[in-house]
Protein backbone atom coordinates (compact mmCIF):
# COMPACT_ATOMS: atom_id res chain seq x y z
CA UNK A 1 0.00 0.00 0.00
CA UNK A 2 2.52 2.34 1.17
CA UNK A 3 4.51 1.80 -2.39
CA UNK A 4 1.16 2.94 -4.14
CA UNK A 5 0.46 5.91 -2.03
CA UNK A 6 4.32 6.95 -3.16
CA UNK A 7 4.07 6.31 -6.21
CA UNK A 8 0.66 8.95 -6.51
CA UNK A 9 2.65 11.49 -4.91
CA UNK A 10 5.12 11.00 -7.01
CA UNK A 11 2.54 11.44 -10.45
CA UNK A 12 1.22 14.94 -8.44
CA UNK A 13 4.44 16.19 -8.65
CA UNK A 14 5.48 15.14 -11.87
CA UNK A 15 2.29 16.53 -13.27
CA UNK A 16 2.86 20.16 -11.06
CA UNK A 17 6.22 20.25 -13.01
CA UNK A 18 4.73 19.83 -16.70
CA UNK A 19 1.63 22.75 -15.77
CA UNK A 20 4.82 25.09 -14.97
CA UNK A 21 7.02 23.92 -18.16
CA UNK A 22 3.47 24.17 -20.30
CA UNK A 23 2.78 28.07 -19.13
CA UNK A 24 6.07 28.86 -19.69
CA UNK A 25 6.28 27.34 -23.18
CA UNK A 26 2.92 29.73 -23.77
CA UNK A 27 4.71 32.43 -22.54
CA UNK A 28 7.86 32.14 -24.60
CA UNK A 29 5.85 31.44 -27.60
CA UNK A 30 3.69 34.77 -27.24
CA UNK A 31 6.59 36.58 -26.96
CA UNK A 32 8.79 35.32 -29.27
CA UNK A 33 5.93 36.25 -32.28
CA UNK A 34 6.44 39.98 -30.37
CA UNK A 35 10.35 39.86 -30.40
CA UNK A 36 9.75 38.85 -34.19
CA UNK A 37 7.48 41.50 -35.44
CA UNK A 38 9.68 43.96 -33.29
CA UNK A 39 12.55 42.73 -36.27
CA UNK A 40 10.40 42.90 -38.96
CA UNK A 41 9.47 46.61 -37.60
CA UNK A 42 13.20 47.37 -37.61
CA UNK A 43 13.58 46.03 -41.87
CA UNK A 44 12.87 49.61 -43.28
CA UNK A 45 14.31 51.55 -41.25
CA UNK A 46 17.57 49.45 -41.42
CA UNK A 47 16.95 49.89 -45.40
CA UNK A 48 16.46 53.37 -45.67
CA UNK A 49 19.68 53.84 -43.69
CA UNK A 50 21.48 52.31 -45.84
CA UNK A 51 20.06 54.14 -49.06
CA UNK A 52 21.09 57.24 -47.27
CA UNK A 53 24.13 56.28 -46.61
CA UNK A 54 24.94 55.41 -50.34
CA UNK A 55 22.95 59.04 -51.38
CA UNK A 56 25.61 60.90 -49.06
CA UNK A 57 29.05 58.67 -49.26
CA UNK A 58 28.71 59.63 -53.42
CA UNK A 59 28.20 63.42 -52.80
CA UNK A 60 30.61 63.51 -49.68
CA UNK A 61 34.78 64.04 -49.93
CA UNK A 62 36.02 60.51 -48.94
CA UNK A 63 39.71 61.47 -49.01
CA UNK A 64 38.53 63.02 -45.40
CA UNK A 65 39.06 59.86 -42.71
CA UNK A 66 36.06 58.98 -41.18
CA UNK A 67 37.38 57.64 -37.38
CA UNK A 68 35.07 54.70 -37.35
CA UNK A 69 36.12 53.22 -41.03
CA UNK A 70 39.91 53.17 -40.08
CA UNK A 71 41.76 50.54 -38.86
CA UNK A 72 43.88 50.63 -36.34
CA UNK A 73 47.65 50.20 -37.25
CA UNK A 74 48.58 48.49 -34.11
CA UNK A 75 46.05 45.96 -32.45
CA UNK A 76 46.13 46.29 -28.96
CA UNK A 77 42.97 46.21 -27.26
CA UNK A 78 39.68 44.03 -28.18
CA UNK A 79 36.28 44.56 -27.15
CA UNK A 80 33.85 42.01 -27.08
CA UNK A 81 30.00 42.47 -27.11
CA UNK A 82 28.63 39.77 -25.61
CA UNK A 83 24.78 39.59 -25.65
CA UNK A 84 23.15 36.73 -23.28
CA UNK A 85 19.80 36.74 -21.15
CA UNK A 86 18.72 37.98 -18.08
CA UNK A 87 16.69 34.26 -17.26
CA UNK A 88 17.69 31.26 -17.48
CA UNK A 89 15.91 27.66 -18.38
CA UNK A 90 16.58 28.43 -22.15
CA UNK A 91 18.34 24.94 -23.06
CA UNK A 92 21.53 26.02 -24.33
CA UNK A 93 20.70 29.72 -25.06
CA UNK A 94 23.31 30.86 -22.56
CA UNK A 95 25.75 28.42 -22.80
CA UNK A 96 26.65 28.55 -26.01
CA UNK A 97 27.36 32.35 -26.31
CA UNK A 98 29.70 32.01 -23.23
CA UNK A 99 31.58 29.12 -24.97
CA UNK A 100 32.01 31.10 -28.31
CA UNK A 101 32.70 33.92 -25.68
CA UNK A 102 35.63 32.78 -23.53
CA UNK A 103 37.27 30.76 -27.01
CA UNK A 104 37.34 34.31 -28.66
CA UNK A 105 38.86 35.69 -25.17
CA UNK A 106 41.31 32.90 -24.95
CA UNK A 107 42.37 33.33 -28.88
CA UNK A 108 43.01 37.17 -28.07
CA UNK A 109 44.95 36.45 -25.29
CA UNK A 110 46.75 33.96 -27.30
CA UNK A 111 47.93 37.03 -29.49
CA UNK A 112 49.18 39.05 -26.86
CA UNK A 113 46.32 41.19 -27.33
CA UNK A 114 44.13 42.56 -24.33
CA UNK A 115 40.30 41.65 -24.12
CA UNK A 116 37.44 44.60 -22.75
CA UNK A 117 34.52 42.87 -21.88
CA UNK A 118 31.07 44.68 -22.38
CA UNK A 119 28.40 41.91 -21.30
CA UNK A 120 24.70 42.29 -21.98
CA UNK A 121 22.27 39.95 -19.81
CA UNK A 122 21.89 38.93 -15.94
CA UNK A 123 23.71 35.29 -16.74
CA UNK A 124 26.38 36.47 -18.91
CA UNK A 125 27.65 39.20 -16.21
CA UNK A 126 27.01 36.75 -13.38
CA UNK A 127 29.21 33.95 -15.15
CA UNK A 128 31.68 36.55 -16.04
CA UNK A 129 32.32 37.82 -13.09
CA UNK A 130 32.17 34.29 -11.15
CA UNK A 131 35.07 33.37 -13.31
CA UNK A 132 36.99 36.67 -12.05
CA UNK A 133 36.61 38.60 -15.66
CA UNK A 134 36.42 42.06 -14.85
CA UNK A 135 33.66 43.88 -17.18
CA UNK A 136 34.10 47.36 -18.71
CA UNK A 137 30.37 47.55 -18.80
CA UNK A 138 27.87 44.73 -17.21
CA UNK A 139 24.16 45.71 -18.45
CA UNK A 140 21.11 43.82 -16.87
CA UNK A 141 17.60 44.17 -17.43
CA UNK A 142 17.48 45.39 -20.58
CA UNK A 143 16.83 42.27 -22.44
CA UNK A 144 13.21 41.49 -21.75
CA UNK A 145 12.21 44.16 -24.00
CA UNK A 146 15.40 45.89 -26.03
CA UNK A 147 14.81 49.68 -26.58
CA UNK A 148 16.46 51.39 -29.66
CA UNK A 149 17.77 53.83 -26.84
CA UNK A 150 19.71 51.08 -24.51
CA UNK A 151 21.52 49.74 -27.79
CA UNK A 152 22.27 53.55 -28.96
CA UNK A 153 23.60 54.15 -25.32
CA UNK A 154 25.65 51.17 -25.68
CA UNK A 155 26.87 51.74 -29.06
CA UNK A 156 27.80 55.39 -28.01
CA UNK A 157 30.02 54.22 -25.31
CA UNK A 158 31.75 51.75 -27.57
CA UNK A 159 32.24 54.38 -30.31
CA UNK A 160 33.86 56.77 -28.48
CA UNK A 161 36.07 54.02 -26.84
CA UNK A 162 37.35 53.06 -30.51
CA UNK A 163 37.49 56.90 -31.78
CA UNK A 164 39.93 57.86 -29.08
CA UNK A 165 42.05 54.70 -29.35
CA UNK A 166 40.98 53.00 -26.24
CA UNK A 167 39.55 49.66 -28.49
CA UNK A 168 41.64 48.64 -31.87
CA UNK A 169 38.72 46.70 -32.92
CA UNK A 170 35.20 45.26 -31.44
CA UNK A 171 33.57 41.80 -31.71
CA UNK A 172 29.83 41.71 -31.41
CA UNK A 173 28.59 37.93 -30.28
CA UNK A 174 25.22 37.23 -30.29
CA UNK A 175 22.66 34.48 -31.03
CA UNK A 176 21.28 35.32 -34.83
CA UNK A 177 17.46 33.97 -34.44
CA UNK A 178 17.21 31.22 -37.55
CA UNK A 179 13.84 29.62 -36.37
CA UNK A 180 12.37 29.06 -33.16
CA UNK A 181 14.34 25.63 -33.02
CA UNK A 182 17.42 27.09 -33.96
CA UNK A 183 19.94 30.20 -32.93
CA UNK A 184 23.32 30.71 -35.10
CA UNK A 185 25.80 32.35 -32.37
CA UNK A 186 26.82 34.87 -34.43
CA UNK A 187 30.88 37.25 -34.17
CA UNK A 188 30.31 40.31 -36.03
CA UNK A 189 33.00 42.46 -36.03
CA UNK A 190 31.44 45.68 -35.41
CA UNK A 191 34.23 48.25 -35.57
CA UNK A 192 36.51 49.51 -37.44
CA UNK A 193 33.35 49.21 -39.54
CA UNK A 194 33.82 46.65 -42.74
CA UNK A 195 30.95 44.53 -44.47
CA UNK A 196 27.58 46.58 -45.78
CA UNK A 197 29.33 49.88 -45.65
CA UNK A 198 33.02 49.19 -46.20
CA UNK A 199 31.38 48.13 -49.90
CA UNK A 200 29.05 51.24 -49.93
CA UNK A 201 31.77 53.54 -49.48
CA UNK A 202 34.07 51.80 -51.95
CA UNK A 203 31.44 52.16 -53.83
CA UNK A 204 30.69 55.56 -53.91
CA UNK A 205 34.24 56.24 -54.19
CA UNK A 206 34.61 54.05 -57.36
CA UNK A 207 31.72 55.77 -59.37
CA UNK A 208 33.57 59.18 -58.38
CA UNK A 209 31.38 62.31 -56.88
CA UNK A 210 29.08 62.88 -59.15
CA UNK A 211 27.28 66.36 -59.94
CA UNK A 212 25.62 66.70 -56.92
CA UNK A 213 21.58 68.01 -57.07
CA UNK A 214 21.06 67.20 -53.67
CA UNK A 215 21.59 70.16 -50.81
CA UNK A 216 22.84 68.70 -48.45
CA UNK A 217 22.89 70.57 -44.72
CA UNK A 218 25.19 70.99 -43.25
CA UNK A 219 27.46 68.90 -45.84
CA UNK A 220 27.65 65.86 -47.33
CA UNK A 221 30.63 64.58 -45.32
CA UNK A 222 29.30 66.08 -41.93
CA UNK A 223 25.91 63.65 -42.32
CA UNK A 224 28.42 60.83 -43.59
CA UNK A 225 30.26 61.48 -40.13
CA UNK A 226 27.24 61.28 -38.37
CA UNK A 227 25.62 58.41 -40.43
CA UNK A 228 28.38 55.79 -39.24
CA UNK A 229 27.92 55.59 -35.98
CA UNK A 230 23.93 55.78 -36.34
CA UNK A 231 24.70 52.50 -38.24
CA UNK A 232 26.53 51.22 -34.98
CA UNK A 233 23.25 51.39 -33.01
CA UNK A 234 20.85 50.08 -35.45
CA UNK A 235 23.19 46.96 -35.69
CA UNK A 236 23.46 47.03 -31.54
CA UNK A 237 19.23 47.22 -31.69
CA UNK A 238 19.06 44.67 -34.07
CA UNK A 239 21.53 42.31 -32.54
CA UNK A 240 19.46 42.90 -29.29
CA UNK A 241 16.20 41.82 -31.20
CA UNK A 242 17.87 38.94 -32.44
CA UNK A 243 18.82 37.73 -29.64
CA UNK A 244 15.90 37.97 -27.48
CA UNK A 245 13.76 36.32 -30.08
CA UNK A 246 16.55 33.52 -30.08
CA UNK A 247 16.13 33.81 -25.94
CA UNK A 248 12.49 33.05 -26.35
CA UNK A 249 12.79 30.50 -29.05
CA UNK A 250 15.22 28.23 -27.32
CA UNK A 251 13.19 28.87 -24.07
CA UNK A 252 10.10 27.44 -25.92
CA UNK A 253 12.00 24.95 -27.67
CA UNK A 254 13.61 23.50 -23.77
CA UNK A 255 10.10 23.85 -22.42
CA UNK A 256 8.47 21.67 -24.78
CA UNK A 257 10.62 19.08 -24.82
CA UNK A 258 10.91 19.19 -20.92
CA UNK A 259 6.82 18.97 -20.73
CA UNK A 260 6.84 16.05 -23.24
CA UNK A 261 9.41 13.97 -20.47
CA UNK A 262 7.18 14.85 -17.72
CA UNK A 263 4.25 13.43 -20.03
CA UNK A 264 6.41 10.24 -20.65
CA UNK A 265 6.76 10.22 -16.86
CA UNK A 266 3.45 10.18 -15.89
CA UNK A 267 2.35 7.65 -18.62
CA UNK A 268 5.41 5.08 -17.29
CA UNK A 269 4.47 5.75 -13.27
CA UNK A 270 0.40 5.33 -13.78
CA UNK A 271 1.76 2.39 -15.64
CA UNK A 272 3.42 1.01 -12.37
CA UNK A 273 0.98 2.07 -10.29
CA UNK A 274 -1.92 0.50 -11.94
CA UNK A 275 0.56 -2.70 -11.69
CA UNK A 276 1.03 -2.10 -7.74
CA UNK A 277 -2.90 -1.94 -7.28
CA UNK A 278 -3.76 -4.94 -9.65
CA UNK A 279 -1.02 -6.90 -7.20
CA UNK A 280 -2.15 -5.65 -3.77
CA UNK A 281 -6.03 -6.35 -5.31
CA UNK A 282 -4.86 -9.72 -6.01
CA UNK A 283 -2.96 -10.33 -2.97
CA UNK A 284 -6.49 -9.51 -0.80
CA UNK A 285 -8.68 -11.33 -2.84
CA UNK A 286 -6.12 -14.63 -2.55
CA UNK A 287 -5.70 -13.73 1.55
CA UNK A 288 -10.21 -13.25 1.83
CA UNK A 289 -9.58 -16.97 -0.95
CA UNK A 290 -7.12 -18.97 1.77
CA UNK A 291 -9.08 -17.68 5.01
CA UNK A 292 -12.42 -18.77 3.56
CA UNK A 293 -10.88 -22.09 3.26
CA UNK A 294 -8.91 -22.37 6.70
CA UNK A 295 -12.70 -22.05 8.22
CA UNK A 296 -13.98 -24.35 5.53
CA UNK B 1 15.57 56.03 -57.13
CA UNK B 2 13.01 56.45 -59.10
CA UNK B 3 9.94 58.68 -58.70
CA UNK B 4 7.19 55.95 -57.39
CA UNK B 5 4.63 58.07 -56.84
CA UNK B 6 1.86 54.95 -57.28
CA UNK B 7 -0.71 56.91 -55.57
CA UNK B 8 -0.56 60.32 -57.14
CA UNK B 9 0.64 62.88 -54.17
CA UNK B 10 1.42 65.98 -54.09
CA UNK B 11 4.21 65.37 -51.60
CA UNK B 12 4.55 62.21 -50.12
CA UNK B 13 5.34 62.04 -46.46
CA UNK B 14 6.94 59.24 -44.99
CA UNK B 15 8.56 58.61 -40.93
CA UNK B 16 10.58 55.80 -40.60
CA UNK B 17 11.98 54.86 -36.84
CA UNK B 18 13.45 51.75 -35.74
CA UNK B 19 10.18 50.72 -34.35
CA UNK B 20 8.46 50.94 -37.39
CA UNK B 21 6.70 52.79 -39.85
CA UNK B 22 5.00 56.13 -37.65
CA UNK B 23 3.76 57.95 -40.93
CA UNK B 24 2.75 57.19 -44.39
CA UNK B 25 0.31 59.82 -46.23
CA UNK B 26 -0.01 62.33 -48.46
CA UNK B 27 0.85 66.16 -47.39
CA UNK B 28 0.69 69.21 -48.87
CA UNK B 29 3.31 70.96 -46.54
CA UNK B 30 6.01 69.45 -43.65
CA UNK B 31 7.97 71.51 -41.16
CA UNK B 32 10.63 69.75 -39.47
CA UNK B 33 13.70 70.23 -36.97
CA UNK B 34 16.87 70.89 -39.30
CA UNK B 35 19.99 71.39 -38.12
CA UNK B 36 20.58 74.64 -38.94
CA UNK B 37 16.93 75.64 -38.83
CA UNK B 38 13.52 74.55 -39.27
CA UNK B 39 12.99 73.53 -42.91
CA UNK B 40 9.68 74.57 -44.37
CA UNK B 41 8.80 71.73 -47.37
CA UNK B 42 6.12 71.86 -50.21
CA UNK B 43 5.90 69.94 -52.92
CA UNK B 44 8.40 70.60 -56.09
CA UNK B 45 11.00 71.23 -53.21
CA UNK B 46 14.38 70.84 -54.14
CA UNK B 47 16.34 67.85 -53.69
CA UNK B 48 17.58 68.14 -49.94
CA UNK B 49 19.28 65.45 -47.25
CA UNK B 50 19.58 67.41 -44.10
CA UNK B 51 20.10 66.38 -39.91
CA UNK B 52 17.36 66.03 -37.86
CA UNK B 53 17.39 67.57 -34.69
CA UNK B 54 15.12 66.53 -31.53
CA UNK B 55 12.01 68.90 -32.13
CA UNK B 56 8.91 69.18 -33.49
CA UNK B 57 7.91 67.91 -36.85
CA UNK B 58 4.29 69.06 -38.55
CA UNK B 59 2.65 67.21 -41.15
CA UNK B 60 -0.27 69.30 -42.80
CA UNK B 61 -2.15 66.88 -44.79
CA UNK B 62 -4.15 66.95 -48.23
CA UNK B 63 -7.69 67.55 -46.63
CA UNK B 64 -6.09 70.44 -44.10
CA UNK B 65 -5.43 68.57 -40.91
CA UNK B 66 -2.29 69.00 -39.05
CA UNK B 67 -0.61 66.21 -36.90
CA UNK B 68 2.14 66.71 -34.72
CA UNK B 69 5.16 64.56 -33.75
CA UNK B 70 7.96 65.00 -30.96
CA UNK B 71 10.87 63.30 -33.02
CA UNK B 72 14.18 62.61 -31.80
CA UNK B 73 17.75 62.46 -33.78
CA UNK B 74 17.83 61.22 -37.71
CA UNK B 75 17.64 62.52 -41.39
CA UNK B 76 15.44 63.80 -43.86
CA UNK B 77 15.81 63.29 -47.51
CA UNK B 78 13.33 65.00 -50.43
CA UNK B 79 13.27 64.12 -53.37
CA UNK B 80 10.69 63.49 -56.00
CA UNK B 81 7.73 64.91 -54.20
CA UNK B 82 8.78 62.39 -51.46
CA UNK B 83 9.87 63.37 -48.02
CA UNK B 84 11.91 60.75 -46.24
CA UNK B 85 12.06 61.21 -42.63
CA UNK B 86 14.32 58.72 -40.76
CA UNK B 87 14.17 59.27 -37.19
CA UNK B 88 15.28 57.33 -33.93
CA UNK B 89 12.24 58.11 -32.10
CA UNK B 90 9.22 59.59 -33.44
CA UNK B 91 5.97 60.61 -31.50
CA UNK B 92 2.02 61.76 -31.94
CA UNK B 93 1.53 64.42 -29.95
CA UNK B 94 -1.81 62.77 -29.15
CA UNK B 95 0.09 59.42 -28.05
CA UNK B 96 2.47 61.42 -25.91
CA UNK B 97 2.68 60.25 -22.12
CA UNK B 98 2.55 63.59 -20.13
CA UNK B 99 2.87 61.82 -16.56
CA UNK B 100 6.06 59.44 -17.93
CA UNK B 101 7.52 62.73 -19.72
CA UNK B 102 7.46 64.69 -16.38
CA UNK B 103 8.59 61.72 -14.84
CA UNK B 104 11.64 61.41 -17.01
CA UNK B 105 12.29 65.02 -16.90
CA UNK B 106 12.48 65.34 -12.92
CA UNK B 107 15.29 62.01 -13.24
CA UNK B 108 16.98 63.89 -15.51
CA UNK B 109 17.04 67.16 -13.84
CA UNK B 110 18.04 65.11 -10.20
CA UNK B 111 21.24 63.29 -11.91
CA UNK B 112 21.93 66.78 -13.73
CA UNK B 113 21.94 68.70 -9.91
CA UNK B 114 24.16 65.42 -8.79
CA UNK B 115 26.68 66.01 -11.52
CA UNK B 116 26.47 69.86 -10.51
CA UNK B 117 27.19 68.25 -6.46
CA UNK B 118 30.26 66.80 -7.70
CA UNK B 119 29.18 63.14 -8.26
CA UNK B 120 31.01 62.07 -11.42
CA UNK B 121 29.28 58.37 -11.90
CA UNK B 122 26.53 60.29 -13.67
CA UNK B 123 26.49 60.80 -17.39
CA UNK B 124 25.49 64.19 -18.24
CA UNK B 125 25.61 63.83 -21.47
CA UNK B 126 22.90 61.24 -22.00
CA UNK B 127 21.18 62.92 -19.10
CA UNK B 128 21.03 66.29 -20.94
CA UNK B 129 19.95 64.07 -23.86
CA UNK B 130 17.40 62.83 -21.59
CA UNK B 131 16.37 66.10 -20.34
CA UNK B 132 16.13 67.60 -23.61
CA UNK B 133 13.89 65.06 -25.05
CA UNK B 134 11.70 64.65 -22.11
CA UNK B 135 11.04 69.06 -23.00
CA UNK B 136 10.09 68.50 -26.37
CA UNK B 137 7.89 65.81 -25.94
CA UNK B 138 6.12 68.19 -23.59
CA UNK B 139 6.13 71.06 -25.45
CA UNK B 140 4.52 69.21 -28.46
CA UNK B 141 2.08 67.47 -26.22
CA UNK B 142 1.37 71.33 -25.55
CA UNK B 143 1.84 70.73 -21.62
CA UNK B 144 4.64 72.97 -20.83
Amino acid sequence: MAQLQDISRRIASVSNTRKTTKAMEMVAGARLRRAQARIESLRPYAERMIELMQEVARHADTSEKFALLETHEEEKRVGIVMLTGDRGLAGAFNSNILRHGLELHDSILAEGKEVVWVVIGKKGCSTMRFRGHSLSEGIEGITDRPKYTDAAGIAKTIVDMYANYELDKVHLVYNHFKTPMEQVVTDQVVLPMGGEVAEVIAAAEAEGATEGDFIYEPNAAAILNDLLPTYVDTALYRALLESTASEHGARMTAMRSASENAEEMIEHLTLQMNRARQAAITQEILEVVAGAEALA
Amino acid sequence: MEPDNKIKCKLKCEIVTPEGLKYDDCAIMVVVPGKVGELGILPRHAPIVSRIVIGKVMVKGEDGSRERFAVGDGYVKVQYDRLLLTVDTAERASEIDVERSRKALARAEGWLERARHGDSSVDTNRAYSSMHRARNRLKVAGAE
